[in-house]
This record gives C-alpha cells, structure tokens and sequence, in this order.
C-alpha cells in the first residue's frame, strides 16, 4: 500500500467507476437475494447455495452464509433420512463437499473462526465422520504454524472424537517440546494433559529445566517452570537444589532477568520458607530493578514489602 | 536500554485519517469489512473520541451517522434476534415494513454499536433495550459462556465481554446469568496465571482483557483469589517487551497496548510499568499517511490506530482524553452514560 503514486481523477473517470460499482453491488445484492429468498420456502436451491460458496471463498467472515448454509444442510440430512439405503451415502457426499469449502477458507485465513466451527458442525453432522484423517490433518497443519490457537482448540475436540489415550497425546506433546523448546503454546498444551503430582512432578521438572537451563532468555518455559514449583508435591530438598542450580545458571548467564525472577519465586511465599529467605530476596529484587528496568515499579513495590519483613524479624 | 529517538506523535494526520474512512474512503483491501461496516464506523467514532474531535463534527453530520447506526437495529418479538446488524449489506428487503430472512443482530455489533450512539451523545432513548436484553438471555450458553448469534456461532470470552459491556451500558443484567459467567472466567485461568478463550484453551491478553473487564463491569473482580489476582498480573507486566504482546514470544502489536494495558490498569498494576519508554513502540507504528498498524512499517487500519490512541491514552501520553478502560471508551462518554442510567430510573 506504500508508495503509491496519486492519479488526479477526472469526472469523467470518477463517473465511470461509479457505473461500475453501481453494476458490481446490484450483482452482489441480487446474489444475496437469492440466497435469502429461498429460506422462506424451505427448498434446497443449488443456484443461492453455489453463490453463497463463491462468497465465502472470498469472504469467510459472513457468519450469516455459514448459518444459511446450516439450513441447507439441516434440510438435506431431513431429506436423506427417507432413503433408508442410499440416504447416509448421499449426505455423507453432500458434507464431504462441504467439508472441502471450509478447508479452502482456512488456507486463506487460518484464523477465521467462522470457518473451524463451521467444519467442526458439519463433521458432527456427518453419517460416517473421518475423525481420524481430521487428526492427522491437524498434526500436520501445527507443524506450518504451532501458534494457531484455533488448531490447537480443534486438537482438543478431536481427541474426544477418536479416543486417543493420554499417554500418547503426552509423548505427542513431549516430541512438539523437543522439537522446539521455545513454543508457548506446546508447554500450554502440556499443562492441560498433565496433573501434577509425586509420580510425575520429577519428570515435569526435569524435561522444564532442561528448556530453561538451554535458553534462559527464552520466555516460552518459564511459566510452565513456575508452575511446577507451585506444586506442594516438590520436596524441599529438590527445591533447595534447584536454588544451587539456578546461582550456577546465574554465574554463566548474569543478565537474565528470569534466572533471578525464579529465584524469587523459590525463596518467597511459592515455596521455600519465607522468613529465612527475606535477606536474600532484599538483593534479588534490587538486582531485577536493574537487569529489567521497565517493570521497575513492581520490583520496588516488591522491594519494599520484603524490606518491611526484614525490619521487623 | 538504549533511549529510542523522540518520534513525533502526528495527531492531525490521525485525525484526517479517520475522517477518511468515516466519508466512505474505504481502500479495497478492506473490502472484507463491508458486512462489519458498524465496527469500522466504531473505531473511526471511538478513535476521533480519544483525540477530542467529536465537538469539531457538525450536528447534522452526526445525526446522519446516529440514524444510520439506528438504521441497524433489529427489533424482532417472534425470534430473539434482536440487537444490532454488522451492517446493511445483508439486507435485501425492498419494502422496510416487511420482515426480512437473516436478519439477525449479532453480539459483537451490538456492542459497538451502542457505544458509537453514545459516543456521538445520543440519548439511546430509540434502543430497543427490552428486546436485546431478552434476545442476550438466549445467547447465554449452559457452560456460561455467549455465542455471538442466535443461530449459532462459536462462543468464548470475546462474547462475554460483549454480553457484559451490552448489559453494563443498558443498566440490565436480567439477560445474563452471572454467577454462571463468572464460573466459565473462573475456570478459563490457565497454569501461567493468565486467561484464556474459554477452559484448557491458551491465555492470550484480548481474552484476558475481556475476561477481567467483564468480572469489574459486572462488580465481581473480588471473586478473583489473591493468588489468581497475583498471578494475572505477573503474567501482564510479563507481555512488556518493546511494546505489548498478546502471548508470551509474539512479536510486540500495537492493539495490545489497549488489551494489555488496560487489563493492569483494571487491576491496579499499570503504574508497576516505565511509561517514559513505553510509547516508542505504538510511535513507531504510526504511518506517514495517519493512523497506526499493527507492527513497524505495516499498512495501518482503523482497528489499530484506535487502539494505538486508546494505549497512548493509558500512558497518559499526547493530551488525549482519558479512557475508561473495563468499558473500552473514555472516561467522558462513560460520565454521559451514568448520567443517562440516572434518567432512566
């Protein structure tokens, strides 16, 4: 859209487009009329249904042609309910097209949500549904973009559908991590497979730490490492240990706000006990005000409150 | 950290932009929002708002913009349609009295719909509030989440907030049941703190946002633990890097320093955060032609610059008009609704 050259338009020209845009919304309108006057009457008409296609395709937002299209499949599942032998295979053809038109709109917009919860309605409309071709698709379209929260929400729909055990959807979510340690998204994953406790909490902290200690800067893990540490399962012992490692992290690697961010997490109200702590959270808190100056504020905030403490013990 | 260059705020050039869009000028790239033209017209109205330009706009024009906005209004007592169209594009009635196949009002539109009313001093007297608030009931969904519209679409926490918003702003919460909303928000909090489209799903700040917006509109943030309220803020200031992200390891956008931003303030946290520093990022958004886009040298669009305006304002930055964040529009608009809930009683 940058560096564009203006063109003066004269009134001739002005007049003409206007001509052909008048010409293009009476196309559009007479288009959507006849979409909409076949509602009332109840019939399928293949001519709006194969307008209301060529529409979406370029506009997969119009949430009121995928409720329309609702309609017509609603109407076309009545139909095939009165032929007893071939009804199911013509339905099921019918939605395997439509099944097409969805995944058309989502190579053009991944993140339409119109269009994910248009194919997740007509799958469950579908006689015979795929959902094991569905998963495989989804497997394969997260390894082009493992961001895309709408195909990680899909995932989790089609792991209801074909009954899929944990432990293979937690060696799925373990390979995504190994693959990329830095996905957000993947440890968010994890977390709603996992409940921590004393058979896994070991495991969990092992595969974090090793994400961590890999790249500190990295944002993507430390949450999850946060989270683990919140669980009372983590015995004091392991914790103690952890805190020795993390000085050891802190030693290679000085300016990474989020070495000494887990320090406080470890020494303050999470976990280790607080008051024998306080000291040392007095000097990490004036260390993140000058590795992270940004939030600044909040360390202060925090500064003070442990200051307070140490006053008063 | 380096200090950035002082980078000219172009207030003016923001101004005539929006003005653009609001005389039609749409470029073709966003032809795609034809059927959302009311949320366009939002964003330009809202965006104008925060720069304090709603006085320079004559009445007439105004009430131009004001009947056209009415002119969407679904009012139907057969279907719980009723609310606000995205715009007339839908529509193929030729004779107005006759009703019409699809047209349905639509949560998200609604919603921004009222605010432009009342953004443009509209009294909302010709709002339909029984009816909406009565089709709004039959979008609450059994898990207390909302869809969008009555024939269904997806639900989450953007329709939440809608819900929330459209209730707050027409002083009626018989639509919603609330303990059920605040439960679905409830069990969206994620591992990391944050909140999520709906639960198990990743925590995103356009959700958080709209998830704490909609426990303060509806008096409820004190269902928040200390530990949950802790934890969302820690998981906020986090999304500070040059500017605000939406998730960790996104690349900083310009929208999030209004979704981001205004959920700490929600949460009292916003003064934790360097504000000297903090508008380089949605500076350098601005495009030399007006407005703002959503990453350094990117097309702007009406979403982002008033977004851009709206973060701008919560940094206190440039003299524009305050914001009234857990409403998504200025403190002075909100001080016109509460006047007008006065009235209604």
């Amino acid at each position: 859209m940058h560096g564009r050259l203006k063109v003066k338009t004269t009134e001739e020209q002005k007049a003409e487009k206007q001509k052909e845009q008048q010409k293009k919304l009476q196309l559009y309108r007479a288009g959507m009329k006849k979409i909409l006057s076949t509602r009332a009457s109840d019939l399928y008409d293949p001519e709006s249904f194969g307008i209301s296609t060529q529409l979406l395709c370029v506009n997969p937002d119009i949430y009121t042609l995928w409720n329309y299209r609702k309609e017509v499949l609603l109407i076309e599942k009545e139909e095939s309910s009165k032929d007893e032998i071939e009804g199911d295979n013509k339905l099921a053809a019918f939605l395997d097209k439509e099944i097409s038109l969805t995944e058309q709109c989502l190579i053009a917009n991944p993140k339409s949500y119109g269009s994910w919860h248009h194919r997740y309605w007509v799958l469950m409309l579908h006689p015979n549904p795929n959902w094991d071709k569905e998963f495989g698709l989804c497997t394969k379209y997260l390894t082009y973009d493992d961001r895309n929260f709408h195909c990680w929400d899909y995932r989790r729909l089609l792991i209801n559908k074909i009954g899929i055990t944990l432990p293979a959807e937690i060696k799925f979510s373990t390979d995504c991590l190994n693959n990329n340690f830095s996905n957000y998204s993947s440890w968010h994953y994890r977390s709603t497979l996992r409940q921590l406790d004393e058979n896994c909490i070991e495991d969990e902290l092992n595969l974090v730490q090793s994400a961590v200690f890999t790249d500190p800067a990295d944002s993507s893990a430390w949450f999850y490492f946060r989270w683990v540490l919140s669980n009372p399962a983590l015995s004091k012992e392991k914790r103690q240990e952890l805190l020795d490692n993390l000085e050891q992290l802190q030693e290679l690697d000085p300016d990474c706000k989020w070495v000494v961010l887990a320090k406080c997490w470890l020494t303050g109200s999470l976990v280790l006990s607080d008051s024998e702590f306080v000291d040392k959270r007095v000097q990490f808190y004036k260390e993140l005000i000058e590795l992270d100056p940004t939030r600044k504020g909040q360390y202060e905030h925090y500064l003070k409150i442990a200051e307070e403490k140490l006053a008063n013990n | 950290m380096g200090s950035f260059p002082k980078i000219a705020f172009e207030k003016e050039l923001h101004r005539k932009y929006l003005n653009r869009f609001l005389h039609g000028q749409i470029p073709s790239y966003l032809a795609n929002m034809d059927t959302t033209r009311s949320v366009l017209m939002y964003f330009c109205i809202a965006g104008l708002d925060i720069l304090n330009e709603i006085d320079h706009i004559p009445q007439e024009r105004k009430d131009q913009m004001i009947e056209w906005v009415y002119s969407l209004q679904v009012s139907n007592n057969k279907e719980l349609v009723s609310g606000f169209q995205g715009s007339t594009t839908m529509n193929t009635r030729e004779v107005p009295s006759n009703e019409m196949p699809y047209e349905w009002g639509h949560i998200a539109t609604t919603y921004s719909c009222l605010l432009t009313l009342l953004i443009l001093e509209d009294d909302l007297s010709r709002v339909n509030r029984k009816e909406i608030i009565r089709s709004l009931k039959a979008l609450q969904l059994e898990d207390g989440s909302f869809t969008a519209a009555i024939q269904g679409a997806e639900s989450d926490m953007r329709f939440v907030f809608c819900a929330a918003s459209i209730s707050y702003i027409l002083n009626d919460w018989s639509g919603i049941d609330v303990d059920k909303m605040v439960e679905f928000i409830l069990k969206s909090i994620s591992y990391d703190g944050g909140i999520g489209q709906g639960p198990n799903l990743e925590s995103h700040c356009g959700s958080t946002f709209c998830a704490i917006a909609s426990l303060s509109l509806s008096d409820n943030l004190h269902r928040l633990s200390s530990q949950q309220f802790l934890n969302l803020r820690r998981w906020l200031l986090l999304r500070l890097d040059t500017g605000f992200n939406g998730r960790p390891n996104k690349p900083t956008d310009t929208c999030y320093s209004f979704w981001t931003g205004g959920a700490l303030k929600i949460l009292e946290a916003y003064q934790f955060i360097d504000s000297e520093q903090n508008p380089n990022f949605v500076l350098m958004t601005q495009d030399k032609y007006g407005g703002f886009s959503k990453w350094v040298n990117s097309t702007a669009d009406p979403m982002h610059t008033y977004f851009g305006l709206a973060g701008l304002s919560l940094m206190d930055y440039g003299g524009l008009n305050e914001m009234f964040p857990k409403l998504n529009c200025t403190r002075r608009v909100h001080e016109r609704l509460v006047i007008l809930h006065t009235q209604w009683k």
